[in-house]
C-alpha cells in the first residue's frame, strides 16, 4: 500500500479538487484507492455525497481500529472508498500532543487498512502542524498544488525549508501548478522561475476551469462529467506522472 | 454483507420494494438495455451444474453466478470456442475452472433486459446497487435475477433492502428451470443402478447398454467437430464396452463374445489415428517448447501434415457415423443387449457381487505381482504390461462401484490414480516416439523439407525418450505408495468373499 498526500500550507489552491480527482483517476486505473479526508471541513466527502463520520471522533481516529475501518464508506465508483472527516478533526493536534509517539500515530492508524487498498490518498488541511508532520513522515510522496503567484511561491519555499530543518526527505515533495491562467503574464513568468528553482515540479499543470468549479454542483469528480475538459485531462496526466514516482 | 441473488418475476416489483424502504431511502432506476443473447454451455453442462449462466450478445459476454450473487462482463465471443480461445477478460478469468478442452455451445436464444437499480440516501449517494437481469423466452413467462451488491459502510441500508427482497423473491435460483431449458443429460461417467444379487449377465447387459448410449450421444458433436472431447468420450465409452467383453469372462457364450469383440473393434477402427492426431495438435505448443528453435521449421511442417491428415481422418469418421449401415449396426447391438438376446456363457448366472469380487481381487493380485517384480533393470515391456493391468483393474472397480460401499471403493480407485497417470504418461511418450518414427516413411518429403522434418522428429523423439525415462523412474515409487498396508487391507476387506 502506497500513501500519497495532497498538501499545501496555503488555503484555496485546489487541494480537495486535486485529492478527489487524483483518487478517482487512481481508481479507474485499477488501484484500490482510499481517499482519507483529514480536513475538518469535510469537503472531499461533500464532493462524493458522503456524510461526515459520526462515530470516528476525537482520539478514535488514532486509537480505535474498528471505528476507523467502520467509518470507511464506498463511493459511487468502483475501487474508490472514502474516510469522511468531521469537525472534531480540528482538534487533531491537541489529541496528538497528548499521545505517546505523537509523530507516528497516523502511520499506525493507516496500518489498519494496509491490505484493503493499493493507495491511500490523504487530503490534508492547510497548515503546518503536528498532524502535517505525521503526514510528511508517513507519505511516500506529497503532491503540492501551487498557484503561480508570489504568495504561493513563498509558501512553497516555506515548505521546503521546513523539510530541510526537520530532516524530512525533500524528494517526497511533488509540486505542480494549479489554477493556471495562461493569458496572465505573471502566471507564465512565475511558472518559469519556479520550474528553474525547483526541478521536481511535475510537468502537467491544471488550468483554471469553470468545470472544476462546477464539481460542487455535480458533487462528482470532474473526470466523470467533463472527461474532455483540459483540466480533467491534466488531472489524469498528473496521476500518471505521480504513479511513476510511487 | 455478501452479494446475494434473488429470483423474481420478469416484471420488477419496484413499488413494493420502494415501499418497504425507510423514508430517507429512495429506489432509483436507470433506463433498461434490451438485447438478444445466446446462452452457452459445454456439452457436459459444466455451467448449468454449477448454476452459472454464460451469455453472449453482440456487445460481448456476461457470466452470472447466482450462487455467489456476482456477475462479470467483457468484450469478445465464446460461442464454439474453448476456454483458452476466449480473449482475456473478467469472464475468462471467472471461467478458469471450466475444462480447457470443451467448447461453449449455444443452448438457447433469450431476450435479456439489463437494468441497474440504485438505493440512494437523502444526499443522492448510492448505498446499495441492484443489478437486474430479466430473461424472456418464447412461450415462457420469463424470469428475473436481481443481484444485490453491498457497498462498504452501508450495512443498515443493505439489511433493509435484503429484508425487502427476501419477502418477494422465490427461494429457487434455477433460471434454467424457470425458463424451461432442457438438459442434455450427458454424463460421461453415468451412475448405473446395479443389484448385488442380479445374475452377472443382466448386470453386464445394463453396463454395456449404458455405455453404448453414452457413446452415441457424442455422434453429433463429432460430426460438427465442436471440440475434441466428443471423440474422446465416444472412444472411452466404446473402449469400456470392449473391456467389459474381455474382462467379464464367461458371461456370454464364446461365439457371441468373439463376435461382439470384432464388432466393437471394427466400430472403433476409424477413430484411433484421429484421436492420436488430436492429442498431437492439442499439445502443439508443448512440442514446440520441448525442442530447440532451429528445429521449429521442420516441426511446423510436421504439424501442417498432422492438420491435413486430421481433416482427412475426420471426414472418413463422419462418413462412417452418418452411414445407414453404422446406425443399423449400433442400434442392433444396443437392442440385443437391452433385450438380452446373446447366449449365456458358463458364468452368466453367478450373482453380480460374487463375480465382481472375484475378478477385482484376481486383477489386483496380478497388478501387485507384476509391480513387485519391477526394478531399474526390468524391460519396458513389463511396465507396459503393468499399465494394462492397472487400467483393467480401474475399469473393473468403476463398473462395479454401485455394488460396494461408495466411500471405500472410491478411495481405492483414487489410490490407483497416481500410479495410473504415471504409467499413462510413460505409455504416451512411447506411442508418440513410435508414431513419429513411422511418420517419415508414410509422408515422403524431399530435399530441404525432408532434412528439416527429420531433424525436428529426431529432436522430438530424443525429448520424448527423456520424458519416458523420467516417468519410468517414478513407477516403483508410485507403486510403493499404492501398495500401502491400508490399501492392501481395504482391497481384501471389500472384495474377499
Amino acid at each position: 500500500m502506497k500513501i500519497l498526500a495532497c498538501y499545501s500550507n496555503k488555503g484555496g489552491v485546489g487541494k480537495t479538487a486535486t485529492s478527489v480527482n487524483l483518487a478517482y483517476a487512481s481508481a479507474i486505473n485499477g488501484k484500490r484507492t482510499l481517499l482519507c479526508d483529514l480536513d475538518p471541513q469535510g469537503a472531499s466527502g461533500f464532493y462524493f455525497r458522503i456524510k461526515p463520520s459520526r462515530k470516528l471522533k476525537e482520539q478514535a481516529f488514532f486509537k480505535d481500529v474498528d471505528k476507523f475501518t467502520g467509518a470507511i464508506r464506498a463511493s459511487d465508483y468502483d475501487n474508490l472508498d472514502l474516510l469522511p472527516a468531521n469537525l472534531s478533526y480540528r482538534d487533531f493536534d491537541i489529541f496528538l500532543s497528548r499521545m505517546k509517539n505523537s509523530r507516528s500515530r497516523l502511520k499506525k492508524a493507516l496500518k489498519a487498512v494496509n491490505n484493503d487498498y493499493d493507495l491511500v490518498l490523504l487530503d490534508c488541511p492547510p497548515n503546518i502542524s503536528r498532524l502535517s508532520e505525521n503526514v510528511f513522515r508517513v507519505a511516500d510522496r506529497i503532491v503540492v498544488p501551487v498557484i503561480p503567484t508570489t504568495l504561493s511561491e513563498r509558501t512553497l519555499g516555506q515548505l521546503y525549508d521546513f523539510f530541510k530543518d526537520n530532516k524530512f526527505q525533500k524528494k517526497k515533495i511533488l509540486p505542480f501548478f494549479s489554477m493556471v491562467q495562461r493569458q496572465k503574464k505573471l502566471h507564465k513568468q512565475t511558472m518559469e522561475e519556479l520550474r528553474n528553482q525547483y526541478p521536481g515540479f511535475l510537468k502537467p499543470a491544471i488550468p483554471s476551469s469553470t468545470d472544476i468549479e462546477r464539481m460542487g454542483v455535480h458533487r462528482a469528480p470532474v473526470l466523470t462529467y467533463a472527461k474532455k475538459n483540459s483540466a480533467a485531462i491534466a488531472y489524469n496526466d498528473i496521476w500518471k506522472s505521480i504513479d511513476k514516482h510511487l | 454483507m455478501i452479494p446475494t441473488a434473488y429470483t423474481l418475476p420478469s416484471r420488477f416489483p419496484h413499488k413494493s420494494i420502494s415501499k418497504a424502504l425507510s423514508p430517507d431511502l429512495f429506489l432509483s432506476q436507470k433506463p433498461a438495455d434490451e438485447e438478444t443473447v445466446v446462452l452457452l454451455d459445454t456439452f457436459d453442462e459444466e455451467l448449468r451444474s454449477s448454476g452459472r449462466l454464460l451469455l453472449e450478445s453482440a456487445t460481448g459476454l456476461i457470466l452470472i453466478n447466482p450462487k455467489s450473487g456476482t456477475f462479470f462482463q467483457q468484450s469478445g465471443h465464446a460461442k464454439f470456442l474453448c476456454h483458452t480461445e476466449i480473449t482475456e477478460g473478467a469472464v475468462k478469468q471467472a471461467l478458469k475452472s471450466v475444462s480447457d478442452l470443451r467448447a461453449f455451445l449455444p443452448v438457447v436464444t433469450l431476450v435479456l433486459e439489463k437494468n441497474i437499480r440504485l438505493v440512494l440516501d437523502d444526499e443522492g449517494k448510492t448505498v446499495v446497487r441492484l443489478h437486474c437481469f430479466s430473461f424472456k423466452r418464447k412461450k415462457n413467462n420469463g424470469t428475473q435475477l436481481a443481484l444485490s451488491q453491498p457497498l462498504r459502510g452501508y450495512v443498515k441500508e443493505y439489511a433493509q433492502l435484503t429484508h425487502a427482497m427476501q419477502s418477494i423473491s422465490r427461494e429457487d435460483h434455477s433460471i434454467y428451470e424457470a425458463l424451461s431449458i432442457k438438459s442434455t443429460g450427458f454424463n460421461p461417467k453415468p451412475i448405473i443402478t446395479l443389484k448385488k444379487s442380479d445374475p452377472i449377465k443382466h448386470t453386464t447387459n445394463m453396463i454395456i447398454s449404458t455405455f453404448i448410449g453414452v457413446a452415441r450421444q457424442n455422434e453429433t458433436g463429432i460430426e460438427r467437430d465442436y471440440d475434441t472431447e466428443f471423440l474422446h468420450d465416444y472412444r472411452v465409452s466404446f473402449r469400456k464396452v470392449r473391456s467389459v467383453l474381455s474382462l467379464f469372462k464367461g458371461v456370454y457364450s464364446p461365439t457371441d463374445t468373439a463376435h461382439l469383440k470384432t464388432e466393437f473393434a471394427d466400430i472403433m477402427k476409424v477413430t484411433g489415428r484421429l484421436r492420436d492426431l488430436d492429442v498431437y495438435l492439442l499439445d502443439k505448443s508443448n512440442y514446440f517448447s520441448l525442442v530447440p528453435e532451429s528445429t521449429h521449421e521442420g516441426l511446423t511442417l510436421l504439424f501442417k501434415a498432422f492438420e491435413k491428415e486430421r481433416s482427412v481422418k475426420h471426414k472418413l469418421l463422419c462418413k462412417s457415423i452418418k452411414s445407414t449401415s453404422y446406425k443399423k449396426r449400433v442400434e442392433k447391438l444396443a437392442n440385443n443387449f437391452s433385450q438380452d438376446n446373446y447366449h449365456a456363457g458358463s458364468q452368466a448366472n453367478i450373482k453380480s457381487l460374487e463375480y465382481a469380487c472375484r475378478v477385482i481381487l484376481k486383477r489386483y493380485q496380478k497388478v501387485c505381482t507384476i509391480a513387485r517384480s519391477i526394478n531399474e533393470h526390468t524391460e519396458d515391456e513389463v511396465v507396459h504390461d503393468l499399465r494394462i493391468h492397472c487400467k483393467k483393474l480401474r475399469y473393473l472397480m468403476e463398473f462395479f462401484t454401485p455394488l460396494f460401499e461408495k466411500k471405500s471403493i472410491r478411495s481405492l480407485i483414487k489410490s490407483l490414480k497416481l500410479l495410473q497417470d504415471n504409467l499413462g504418461r510413460f505409455n504416451d511418450c512411447s506411442v508418440q516416439q513410435e508414431s513419429l518414427r513411422d511418420f517419415l516413411t508414410v509422408n515422403p518429403y524431399t530435399g530441404a523439407q525432408k532434412i528439416n522434418v527429420a531433424q525436428s522428429i529426431g529432436a522430438l523423439t530424443a525429448m520424448l525418450n527423456l520424458q519416458q525415462q523420467k516417468e519410468r523412474s517414478l513407477v516403483m515409487k508410485n507403486f510403493a505408495q499404492f501398495d500401502s498396508r491400508t490399501t492392501r487391507e481395504l482391497f481384501h476387506q471389500l472384495f474377499s468373499t
